[in-house]
């Protein structure tokens, strides 16, 4: 029997792609950075719903007094207890371990480097990461918040088009309007979280089987941190709200501190690790001179069958026009 | 996107990973570009994977955007030199192996000779197996464009010097 042209051009076409398969790790490599990137929008585009939300309930308030507290200072036990919205959690501010004091000492010393310095100028914020091994450029606009996300293509190949994560990462308005006292600041970041994951909640039909599993609560510390490890990986964040950030981190009491640690590129760098309920292990190192993240990893629990994940900075520069996708040729 | 969704978005890279691939391969001008192309699809929807109804059309959909605006830009860039001479003879359609191979720098020749619309209606409908209603909606043209750019397209494929010999050594109809 004859064959039509389209008989042919069908086969030819079949025949062409037959060996084409893609690797199984690009979708696994997928789902973990859409995770990360879960975790740093979190603490970014919630926050105008959030800060409506803390204002409302009245636990945003601005702190006259700005300074960032005594490098050496130590704690000492006996605060009262700040009162946390989430039943059966308590929240820990500002009344950590006597056995931290040590590693409260050196994130009062990061929150005065912090402190110490200039906000950067440029409406444009660029970061340039390696981010599991890939190149990475993350354009951040301050003025909208929207994030211009670049990647380097398959074997140094020219990227794709860029997308545009809209409202991404809080504007420069939004952060100038948060608090700076720790324990405000704590409370603003659960409120931001709540906020955001009611509106993120996956619209399942009603009756549907994903409706009737009732997801545990995100206890109140891990989420503090992974909101912290937000606002600590944005360029964007200012030099206050960074200090204001260690701050907080010292009043939890189970947080772990290195302060004598190295990064991936053997920098100097302060090691801030956070196990949460779910055993994932999110460390964060900082640069001691400024307060500016150096690296952030993820170990992921063990069922999840993933990688550990890393975050590297590399470069960050700031403009007033957009820079070009450095990936195009 | 928890673990429960991570494991159905990888589930579903595994289970339509393959054929989408392949559209964008047909679709680009090179492996790398596909490939590329098959991971922002991926990212776009993992983005949006609790939202999505039918994450096959989605995708499918989002990867036309993607070409689309990718041919746009470089239509706007100096064109490149064409390095392959279309006049490999191999037949893909031979039982063997080394023949098909042979044949596909033709294969690629004569599919980037082709418009940007005809290619996506060939692809479209001669590969992923698309009705003609549903290639007039992906593509945002009527039924009878799709139609009569299908007829042009296979015309085009049949002349190229690359294929010519595929069609003539075939019992074909046309």
């Amino acid at each position: 029997m004859p064959l039509t042209d389209e008989d042919i051009v069908r086969d030819l076409l079949h025949r062409y792609t037959a060996d084409v398969h893609p690797d199984a790790s690009v979708a696994t490599a997928v789902a973990a950075r859409q995770r990360r990137r879960e975790i740093r929008r979190r603490a970014g585009s919630a926050v105008a719903a959030g800060a409506a939300l803390g204002v409302a309930a009245g636990i945003i308030a601005f702190v006259p007094d700005r300074d960032t507290g005594p490098a050496d200072a130590t704690w000492t036990a006996g605060g009262t207890p700040a009162a946390s919205a989430r039943p059966g959690v308590t929240a820990s501010v500002p009344a950590p371990a006597i056995a931290l004091t040590a590693g409260q000492r050196v994130l009062y010393q990061l929150s005065a480097a912090a402190a110490r310095q200039q906000p950067a100028q440029g409406r444009y914020v660029t970061l340039y990461e390696k981010e599991d091994g890939n190149l990475d450029t993350n354009v951040i606009d301050t003025y909208t918040g929207d994030d211009y996300g670049y990647q380097e293509g398959f074997n140094g190949a020219p990227s794709g088009a860029g997308a545009v994560d809209k409202h991404f990462s809080p504007t420069a308005a939004e952060f100038a309007a948060m608090p700076l006292d720790p324990v405000a600041l704590r409370e603003s970041l659960i409120a931001y979280y709540d906020a955001q994951a009611a509106a993120q909640a996956p619209k399942w039909p009603k009756n549907s089987p994903e409706t009737r599993v009732k997801p545990r609560p995100t206890p109140a510390d891990d989420i503090v941190f992974s909101q912290a490890m937000s606002f600590l990986w944005n360029p964007s964040t200012p030099p206050a709200l960074r200090a204001a950030l260690f701050r907080v981190l010292a009043g939890m009491p189970a947080v772990q501190v290195d302060p004598s640690a190295r990064d991936m590129l053997g920098r100097r760098a302060v090691q801030i690790s956070w196990t949460a309920s779910d055993t994932t292990v999110y460390t964060v190192y900082e640069n001691p001179a400024n307060g500016t993240v150096l690296e952030q990893t993820y170990k992921w629990p063990a069922d999840m069958d993933l990688a550990p994940g890393y975050d590297l900075m590399l470069r960050v520069t700031r403009t007033n026009t957009i820079p070009p996708d450095p990936y195009t040729s | 996107m928890d673990n429960r969704q991570m494991r159905a978005f990888e589930g579903f890279a595994a289970e339509s990973g393959a054929e989408l691939l392949r559209i964008a391969t047909l679709l680009t001008p090179d492996r790398h570009t596909a490939e590329d192309v098959y991971q922002e699809t991926l990212q776009r929807l993992a983005a949006r994977w609790s939202r999505v109804d039918n994450p096959k059309a989605f995708c499918r959909q989002v990867m036309l955007n993607i070409i689309r605006d990718q041919a746009r830009a470089r239509a706007r860039r100096p064109r490149e030199l064409e390095l392959l001479d279309g006049t490999d003879r191999g037949d893909p359609r031979s039982a063997d192996p080394y023949a098909a191979v042979e044949l596909r720098p033709s294969l690629r020749a004569a599919l980037a000779s082709l418009g940007e619309q005809q290619r996506a209606v060939v692809v479209l409908r001669y590969f992923d197996d698309r009705s003609e209603d549903e290639v007039a909606r992906l593509l945002g043209i009527t039924t009878g464009t799709v139609k009569s750019t299908a007829s042009r397209a296979i015309a085009h494929l049949r002349s190229h010097p690359g294929l010519a010999a595929v069609f003539t050594a075939s019992d074909s109809i046309a």
